[in-house]
């Protein structure tokens, strides 16, 4: 994994692309069912889930199935956005 | 919605209801309308009045957000509605403006509630600015906001407060939220605590993790006279618990006008 790089003008520089988001030029872009999968991640990881149960759901619900290491790297951003899930 | 031109800001305002003034201070990501429950509970008998802050709701930004700016706002904002005095009911961030509101004009406050708020919170706060100023690079206010539901709210919150909190986030300007974060998060207001001398109550959830209950508690140990009253709800106990919410903002303002025996 590393740092995802973007500038304070929100220009792409380097990094892992966030689950939710495709690279479009020189700015990350918004991928709608993959944000609808960060909701249920989110939700999931509240209620106790573990990643397998989580990306079950998340392919299942959104059709779109993230790997472990976009589930830790949101994750990872939520609990230093908002605290303790 | 009227509007009020102060400090280079047009701020959006609700003025309802006759009686003696109440005023409304929102939280982060909150405006105006947040209040409507308390508001419509209390017209027939107090003038209701709540502003969106400058970069939030329906207001302009033009300048910068700090808690010195947005108390100076709300100072100017009542001065042209010819408010002299009136009881105050602050949510989160709304905390340490009035704390700085009530330093520089504290002859104003009839009474104050501090909700969900804090003197110091600088727990992880660093991490915290620095994770939300990284993603608000690249995300939109919208999803942003969603996740913040989804990692804050109680689980049983219904869907239609959901995309309320949801709605009312997407209205701030990215930059005032930023500002917001920077200047209430980390800095430390606990010096103006004592300097409160209006009959203060304390709200905090119990469930609350971005201002835990140890934190709303310093501002009742710290305000002279302070009392505390914990609800069952995390941050957002206006969404999560309304009924109870509602009871004990209202109690406490009928209570200070003489319409209630304290209760016990």
């Amino acid at each position: 994994m590393s740092e995802l790089d973007i500038d304070p003008d929100g220009r792409y520089h380097g990094g892992d692309i966030p689950f939710g988001y495709a690279l479009w030029g020189d700015f990350l872009v918004e991928v709608p069912a993959e944000l609808d999968g960060c909701v249920t991640m989110i939700r999931m990881t509240r209620q106790g889930h573990g990643y397998a149960a989580i990306a079950d759901a998340v392919e299942t619900e959104h059709g779109i199935r993230p790997a472990r290491a976009q589930y830790d790297g949101l994750i990872a951003s939520v609990r230093r956005r908002y605290g303790p899930l | 919605m009227p509007t009020v031109e102060v400090n280079g800001e047009t701020l959006h305002y609700v003025m309802r209801g006759t009686g003696p003034a109440v005023v409304f201070v929102h939280y982060l990501g909150g405006f105006s309308r947040q209040w409507r429950r308390q508001i419509e509970a209390l017209e027939d008998r107090f003038t209701c009045i709540a502003f969106d802050q400058r970069g939030y709701g329906y207001s302009t930004f033009n300048g910068r957000w700090d808690p010195e700016t947005s108390a100076a706002d709300l100072k100017a904002g009542l001065d042209v509605l010819g408010i002299e005095q009136a009881h105050f009911v602050a949510y989160s961030m709304a905390g340490p403006v009035m704390l700085t509101f009530n330093a520089h004009w504290g002859y104003m406050l009839r009474s104050l509630m501090l909700i969900d708020t804090f003197a110091r919170n600088d727990r992880g706060t660093d991490v915290r600015n620095a994770e939300s100023e990284k993603c608000l690079r690249y995300m939109s206010m919208r999803e942003y906001a969603r996740q913040y539901a989804a990692a804050r709210l109680l689980p049983d919150t219904p869907k239609a407060l959901v995309d309320e909190v949801v709605a009312s986030i997407c209205l701030t300007r990215k930059q005032a939220y930023l500002d917001t974060m920077r200047t209430t998060l980390g800095p430390d207001f606990s010096h103006l605590c004592p300097l409160v001398s209006a009959p203060t109550r304390v709200v905090c959830g119990r469930l609350d993790v971005t201002t835990p209950v140890d934190q709303t508690s310093d501002l009742t140990r710290l305000i002279p006279g302070a009392r505390e009253t914990i609800i069952e709800a995390a941050h957002l106990g206006i969404w999560e618990n309304p009924e109870v919410f509602d009871r004990v903002v209202i109690d406490f303002l009928d209570e200070q006008e003489g319409r209630r025996p304290t209760p016990s």
